[in-house]
């Protein structure tokens, strides 16, 4: 079974959901998708890392081969291939790895080269699994990075999915597959608005869902009356304290320390696994 | 010379559309501008009435007429995404908009249109006229929307002769950033002293050097964690990197944004202090 | 009077010389081609502008194209720069708002900061 953990707004506690609920199973796999901002090994602290390199291509011109027609430039939709009268230029970052440059060159004059442009770090700690993936500075899009973490932990019985902030095409990867989300809010005007963003995506991705919301009792009741008028259902209620937000701040599991904290955490395993929740 | 603010974050959830917001009322005569394209919060603060909506295009999209498809499979074959099924349908949210698909059907059943992927806005509101936009949810951030935002934003300044245009920025570290920060006289980055905080404003200001901006640091929260306040001060030493303010957790600033009220219009007693004030100096001078 | 280029780009909104110079690079409405032997303006519209991505790159692209041997920019992002580098194409910053026309004589007084590799940090190519 596959649970997403996400959240329109940054800052919203979903990764401190996420960490906390992994916490609580006795086995299951976590996999930290937001690949430009991976946070979660702060909270998890994993050991004896494997790490695997996630590859992408990109062209490189034989010069002796290449006439200089200039088609190459003319097709890609990217601008990372730049043909001039005397040379070609390639720019990887921009490159989708498409294979439209290669296949339009009356010359054969391309191949491709490989390179790395993010890595999966992979650790196992008893029944359970840990996996995140970080996205090189400059590269454009994380998703090739999360294919290869949802690869990773499709043959596996739980997979927990700390997805990226936002509902952009990375979140859509995140998504895939995708058994329940855990849509993590906040009660303020901010929270509330964004969660219809999220709102739309699940439903678009038919997605079932549940609503937790965090740091509760320092906003307002907007978000209640939200989630009564749309009938989502709310998995759980997690005030804010001065407490709780001191052991994120310096990297610990909330749930190891506050009882009432680790309860809120099995309830809302209880709820959205059922029967398959083993305590 | 346009005095353009902007306000970013590595990590989301920071405070940054706080900041932004709180800022607006010392200035007169200012254009808002909300590159906050995938959650655009500033108009839930700002009492608005649209102006303009433009409908946004990104990169092209395949259409497949089925009257001239031969179901040989091809672009099936070719496409390096997954983005048609064996039954030659487009999965849109896999679709790269790379053109592989249009170039290799014999058929010539594959075209390329314009993909509309979000609106961009013009608005009025209280403070002064504002830009905003919406990435339609799934779709892939671009710093194009953002650079959009950005030219719109400057354009309705120099029409309306407005001196400052306050913009609210995109967390994370990519092209929308880029956008967000380009050419602007003074940029913040709102961190936050936890462990997370400090990850992602390392990499945010690396971005920002690459880009020659000089950004300097805003501590958001700063009481909830002194030492890693001290750890974000060592950190800005050793990368001569000025912290600007830093900013009490307090109960009534989230309050005041639930009523919808700017906190600093609101009796909250750290906006009238020395160090608030001063903050605002630096940021009303002339580059 | 430096005579080395003989066409010089700047980045402009709009036709006009007399109007002030743009604030982006690759986004910018117009490239006003100055000819230094006929001492005349002439104004292209940029076709990188609405690119979803690699808009720098295309922009030089368009510069090279054009025959402009310098560009004069309010800022410039690594790849852009790359571009502009392999197309052995000189850059100039101006920090200021003025018109396009007192721009390049900034350039001529040799006020402008040329830009060596200053904003690559190796981390992509």
């Amino acid at each position: 079974m596959k649970i997403a953990i996400l959240s329109g707004k940054g800052g919203t506690g979903k990764t401190t959901l996420s960490v906390n609920l992994f916490s609580c199973l006795k086995q299951g796999t976590l996999i930290d998708t937001d690949t430009e901002e991976p946070n979660s090994h702060i909270f998890i602290k994993p050991t004896n890392e494997v790490i695997t390199n996630i590859y992408k291509n990109h062209p490189v011109v034989n010069k002796d081969l290449c006439s200089f027609c200039g088609k190459c430039g003319e097709y890609c939709n990217f601008n990372a291939i730049i043909p001039t009268k005397t040379k070609v230029l390639v720019f990887e970052d921009f490159c989708h790895d498409c294979g439209l440059c290669e296949m339009v060159c009356p010359n054969n004059a391309i191949t491709y080269k490989t390179k790395v442009i993010g890595e999966v770090f992979s650790s196992h700690l008893e029944n359970k699994s840990f996996h995140y993936g970080k996205l090189k500075i400059g590269e454009v899009s994380g998703v090739r990075v999360i294919n290869k973490l949802n690869e990773i932990s499709k043959e596996d019985g739980l997979v927990l999915v700390d997805c990226p902030p936002g509902v952009s095409c990375s979140t859509v990867e995140a998504l895939r597959g995708s058994d329940y989300a855990i849509v993590c809010a906040e009660p303020t005007p901010f929270g509330v608005s964004d969660m219809t963003m999220v709102v739309e995506l699940l439903r678009e991705e038919n997605i079932e869902f549940g609503v937790v919301v965090n740091k509760s009792g320092i906003g307002n009741n907007q978000i209640y009356e939200y989630l009564e008028e749309e009938n989502i259902e709310l998995l759980e209620n997690i005030p804010w304290t001065k407490e709780r937000a001191a052991l994120y701040s310096t990297g610990n599991l909330i749930a190891d320390k506050d009882p009432i904290f680790n309860e809120k955490m099995e309830h809302i395993l209880q709820k959205v696994l059922g029967d398959n929740y083993d305590q | 010379m346009i005095n353009e603010i902007a306000v970013i974050s590595g990590k989301g959830g920071t405070g940054k559309t706080t900041l932004a917001l709180s800022i607006i009322p010392y200035f007169e005569d200012i254009v808002i501008a909300d590159c906050d394209v995938d959650a655009p919060d500033m108009k839930i603060l700002l009492s608005e009435r649209v102006l303009r909506e433009d409908t946004f295009i990104g990169f092209k999209r395949p259409e497949i007429d089925y009257t001239l498809c031969t179901h040989c499979g091809l672009c099936y074959e070719k496409c390096n995404f997954n983005a048609i099924s064996e039954n030659i349908e487009i999965k849109k949210g896999s679709c790269e908009g790379c053109g592989v698909c249009s170039y290799v059907c014999p058929a010539g059943a594959i075209t390329n249109k314009d993909y509309p992927i979000g609106k961009i806005y013009k608005k009025q509101t209280a403070f002064g006229p504002m830009i905003d936009a919406r990435l339609t949810p799934g779709e892939e951030s671009s710093g194009k929307l953002v650079s959009e935002v950005r030219k719109r934003s400057k354009e309705v300044a120099l029409e309306e002769n407005a001196k400052t245009i306050i913009i609210d920025g995109s967390p994370g570290v990519a092209c929308n950033v880029i956008s967000t920060i380009s050419g602007v006289s003074k940029a913040l980055i709102v961190t936050e002293p936890t462990l997370s905080g400090i990850h992602d404003l390392k990499r945010v200001l690396e971005l920002s050097r690459m880009f020659s901006v000089d950004a300097k640091v805003v501590i958001n929260k700063y009481d909830l964690n002194l030492a890693m306040v001290k750890e974000i001060e060592t950190y800005c030493d050793m990368t001569n990197t000025d912290i600007v303010l830093k900013m009490p957790f307090d109960k009534k600033i989230v309050e005041s944004i639930s009523n919808l009220i700017i906190p600093s219009t609101s009796n909250i007693s750290f906006f009238t202090s020395k160090e608030w004030l001063s903050f605002i100096e630096y940021l009303q001078k002339e580059k | 009077m430096d005579t080395k280029h003989t066409r010089i780009a700047i980045c402009a909104d709009s036709e006009n010389p007399k109007d002030d110079v743009a604030s982006r690079f690759a986004r910018c409405e117009f490239y006003g081609v100055y000819n230094h032997k006929s001492l005349s303006f002439n104004f292209e519209e940029n076709k990188a502008k609405n690119e979803m991505s690699g808009a720098g790159a295309k922009a030089a692209k368009q510069i090279y194209d054009l025959g402009v041997t310098a560009v004069l920019v309010p800022e410039i992002g690594p790849k852009a720069f790359e571009a502009l580098e392999a197309f052995e194409i000189e850059v100039y910053r101006y920090s200021q708002t003025y018109s396009v026309r007192d721009a390049i004589y900034d350039y001529y007084e040799k006020k402008l900061q040329r830009v060596l590799a200053s904003t690559k940090t190796g981390k992509h190519a």
